[in-house]
């Protein structure tokens, strides 16, 4: 193409109106039936109506003297997907289960290095109860899992 | 069908596609720079949610391949910038670009950060766009840079099209999932109580009126947007508008769609227009007495 002077009215060739064609409609269909090919994608940015409920995931180092809750947001990057791993968790098998719980134990022993298992509960909350002047439900804490030490005692339901 | 035609493949200048080419690929190139594809690399197996091509990886990619990606991306990126090889490093840095950010969406929720900078470089991989300001087009004095022709025009206005579409989508998949209690509802006060404790999104989420207006705005904004392709002076209110929606997401919610903002102001600016003003000016500051 090097070389040519194109002409005002000259359409680019037909592979190329062709491929515009196809990506368009791959874009657009996939806009309009929320599709995810990603990179393609069905742009549902917030899309789902939020209430005054949520849920959230905690775990906690188990020690001697207690449990501490472990701090995501310290721990190297790789491991601070939890709430969205947690999201899903509770359809996995249970050696994934357990086989990711393990390695956030691992992870957390560097925050708490006497800890010796590791709890995730799940925890219904109410942003009211939060933002309201107490107002909503308390929050309620159910234990997801315990993994860690003699391992396993309680399945995620 | 000609209608068509003129509308998906109009004039344009090769300085007008090159002035995109520019634009996209200097903030690929900082994206891919910046971006945390190191931090993730390495991810243990257990933890790794991939989606789209990234279900052929076994696991996430190692910090040095990563590494290696980042550094080919970023420097082909610059190099599409300037123009110099153009039909290759531009493939070569989307391709990067791709691959890197599908790491960052296999972590288990699809980021739709750098999306729309991704989807609107995609014409550009198959359009002549380093015949004007460009080390190529210098290299080969090949084509008037002034010349309109329907041969540069269809890379910018599909780009327009994906800018223009990513927020109608959005705002339209708002409609289809939540309907107006999307606006009417206490939806986007309870969102942003939910994102922290910025001051911003307690402002407006302790003051209801104040949250209608906005998710009534957002609405607007979304499913309006293309009215841009139809009626080009509006993008004086839907560009800075998104770019506007975008600060305040970032201000209240720590969200950064800065690439998308840059995105589309890089797609909706008539950029040799731009360089034709900024050059009648400089004579007369400069004539200024200091």
């Amino acid at each position: 193409m090097a070389g040519i002077e194109p002409s005002p009215d000259e359409l680019p060739p037909r592979r190329v109106r062709a491929f515009v064609v196809a990506f368009l409609g791959a874009f657009v269909l996939c806009g309009l039936f929320g599709l995810e090919l990603w990179p393609l994608t069905g742009w549902r940015l917030f899309s789902q109506l939020r209430t005054d409920h949520q849920v959230a995931w905690q775990a906690t180092a188990v020690e001697e003297d207690g449990e501490k809750p472990i701090r995501f947001a310290e721990l190297p990057r790789t491991y601070r997907n939890f709430p969205l791993v947690m999201r899903t968790y509770s359809t996995l098998p249970r050696a994934e289960q357990l086989a990711a719980c393990r390695l956030w134990l691992d992870a957390a022993q560097g925050q708490s290095p006497a800890a010796t298992a590791m709890r995730i509960y799940r925890i219904d909350w109410y942003l009211s109860y939060r933002h309201g002047a107490g107002h909503g439900p308390a929050p309620r804490k159910t234990l997801l899992i315990t993994c860690g030490g003699e391992d396993a005692a309680d399945a995620a339901r | 069908m000609r209608r068509a035609e003129r509308f998906f493949f109009p004039a344009a200048t090769p300085r007008q596609l090159a002035a995109l080419r520019i634009g996209l690929c200097a903030i690929l190139a900082g994206r891919l720079a910046f971006g945390p594809y190191a931090e993730v690399a390495g991810q243990p197996r257990e933890l790794f949610r991939p989606i789209s091509f990234m279900e052929l990886m076994p696991a996430m990619p190692s910090k040095p391949l990563v590494v290696a990606l980042q550094v080919l991306g970023v420097l082909a990126a610059v190099l599409a910038a300037l123009g110099l090889r153009t039909r290759v490093a531009l493939p070569l840095a989307w391709a990067s670009a791709v691959f890197l950010n599908g790491m960052l969406t296999s972590t288990g929720k699809v980021v739709h950060n750098d999306l729309v900078l991704l989807l609107c470089l995609v014409p550009l991989l198959a359009a002549r766009s380093a015949d004007a300001w460009s080390l190529d087009a210098r290299r080969a004095a090949r084509t008037r840079p002034d010349l309109a022709s329907r041969l540069y025009g269809w890379p910018l206005r599909t780009a327009a099209i994906v800018v223009a579409g990513a927020y109608f989508f959005a705002g339209l998949a708002k409609l289809v999932n939540s309907g107006p209690a999307w606006v009417t509802s206490e939806n986007l006060r309870w969102a942003l109580y939910a994102s922290g404790d910025s001051e911003l999104a307690l402002f407006i989420a302790d003051r209801p009126w104040l949250a209608h207006a906005f998710a009534a705005g957002t609405l607007l904004l979304e499913l309006g947007f293309p009215l841009v392709l139809l009626l080009p002076r509006t993008a004086w209110i839907f560009v800075p508008g998104a770019v506007a929606l975008h600060t305040g997401i970032w201000l209240a919610m720590g969200l950064d769609y800065s690439a998308q903002a840059a995105t589309a102001v890089v797609v909706f600016t008539n950029w040799p227009l731009v360089v034709v003003a900024a050059r009648r000016l400089r004579p007369a500051a400069s004539a200024k007495p200091g």
